[in-house]
């Protein structure tokens, strides 16, 4: 484990490094792809830093919205440099609408875009599942496998390299589907759905998860409906195909 | 077409009723780790440690269990743990009964850590872990670092860096509702 990382005299945590490098090296393919489609690869490099600043000040401003009393006092604590509050879960959602709004504003052909930047993405997803390798976030269940690994007092299954295995892999089937004619989007559907699939079965293995009530892990949950809602999509493009 | 269709139906079909029934059989016990294994981690029971008070008094993490505490480590060379300092402050005034800041000095001196309470006027304990035994216990490779406790003794987050007075508002908060 390796949860922090010193670069001469800035102490940086690894999870933090993983994700600039992520979106910078998941930016860069992403940006490759729209050439090779003849898109803008401005707009790859637009979307994500909107995607990403909104994402942040909107998680800054709900998690304020949540401790509005505490803040009610002193509204200058809300641009404190306290990297924790944040509710990122909402804000990615936030930053998710204000990308999309983006592509819709700039009338960027949604489906070759998603093409595009699915590559990317799955870069992206690797290179944070190692971060989280390293700095012990997400670990898997307690395991007597022989390649568990020794975190956070026992052995467990090293699911962060699972997951990263699994993004790489979606990049090696997307590559293939990009080598046959499919329909523009369905690089961007197979991507989903080779994701999510893999989320549903090894997230089976992860302990450092949200979990709800009955004990349903959250992530396999919505993974699946994702990968339902991938499928049915990918499924039906199949059914309206000419001639189908 | 027709049988086309069905086909990707009975595909979607067969994927969801496959999908809920390994979500189902590998589901998990809400009771977690966090109750049997102490780690520095978030959901871990937080380590606990023997360490001595400025005064000299021994102090021990069990001792406070039942209040939300607040496990800060720092150091007087560090610009952050200076910066911060008057804000943990603040939120230990504000909370005198339900929440302990257990402010732990990594690898100095007690005159130096002396001076530096009597600086900020501090009336919290500030603990003394001249070897940093504990610091690498807890993992520390940063500073600050700071974990809240909840009353049962686990760790309910964790934060490298300052933390300001709103944060740990909302972490008392957070853990008191609990």
């Amino acid at each position: 484990m390796l949860p922090v990382i010193q670069i001469g005299p800035v102490t940086i945590q690894s999870l933090v490094l993983a994700s600039i490098v992520a979106l910078w090296l998941g930016t860069t393919v992403a940006e490759r792809a729209c050439r090779q489609r003849a898109l803008d690869p401005n707009d790859a490099w637009n979307v994500v830093a909107l995607a990403l600043a909104v994402t942040f000040f909107s998680a800054r401003l709900v998690f304020v919205l949540q401790n509005l009393p505490v803040y009610a006092g002193d509204w200058r604590q809300a641009f404190a440099p306290t990297p924790n509050a944040l509710s990122l879960d909402y804000g990615a959602i936030f930053g998710l609408v204000a990308g999309y709004a983006y592509i819709q504003r700039r009338a960027i052909p949604l489906a070759p875009f998603a093409d595009a930047l699915a590559p990317g993405a799955l870069v992206a997803l690797a290179v944070i599942a190692c971060g989280q390798f390293l700095s012990g976030d997400g670990y898997g269940m307690p395991t007597k496998i022989a390649w568990g690994i020794f975190i956070w007092g026992e052995p467990r299954h090293p699911v962060q390299l699972y997951d990263a295995f699994a993004a790489l892999a979606g990049l090696a089937l997307i590559g293939w589907l990009a080598r046959r004619t499919v329909r523009a989007g369905g690089i961007a559907l197979g991507a989903l759905a080779w994701y999510s699939a893999a989320r549903v079965f090894l997230d089976a293995f992860r302990a450092d998860v949200a979990v709800l009530d009955n004990g349903y892990r959250v992530t396999q949950v919505i993974a699946l409906i994702v990968l339902l809602l991938a499928l049915s999509r990918l499924t039906r493009g199949q059914t309206h195909s000419p001639g189908g | 077409m027709i049988r086309t269709r069905w086909t990707s139906y009975a595909l979607v079909l067969f994927v969801a009723l496959l999908g809920g029934a390994w979500i189902h059989v590998t589901r998990i016990p809400t009771e977690t780790d966090a109750e049997h294994h102490a780690a520095a981690h978030v959901n871990f029971r937080a380590p606990d440690f023997q360490l001595t008070t400025l005064d000299g008094s021994p102090a021990a993490l069990e001792q406070w269990r039942g209040k939300i505490v607040l496990i800060n480590f720092w150091a007087t060379w560090c610009p952050p743990c200076r910066g911060e300092m008057p804000e943990i402050l603040a939120a230990a005034q504000a909370h005198p009964n339900d929440f302990v800041v257990l402010a732990i000095n990594s690898g100095e001196d007690p005159a130096t850590a002396q001076k530096f309470a009597r600086e900020f006027q501090l009336t919290f304990p500030i603990l003394l872990d001249p070897d940093g035994e504990t610091t690498r216990a807890y993992q520390v490779l940063a500073l600050p670092t700071s974990f809240f406790v909840d009353r049962a003794g686990v760790i309910r987050a964790a934060n490298v860096g300052a933390l300001s007075r709103a944060y740990i508002e909302a972490q008392i908060k957070t853990l008191g509702a609990r």
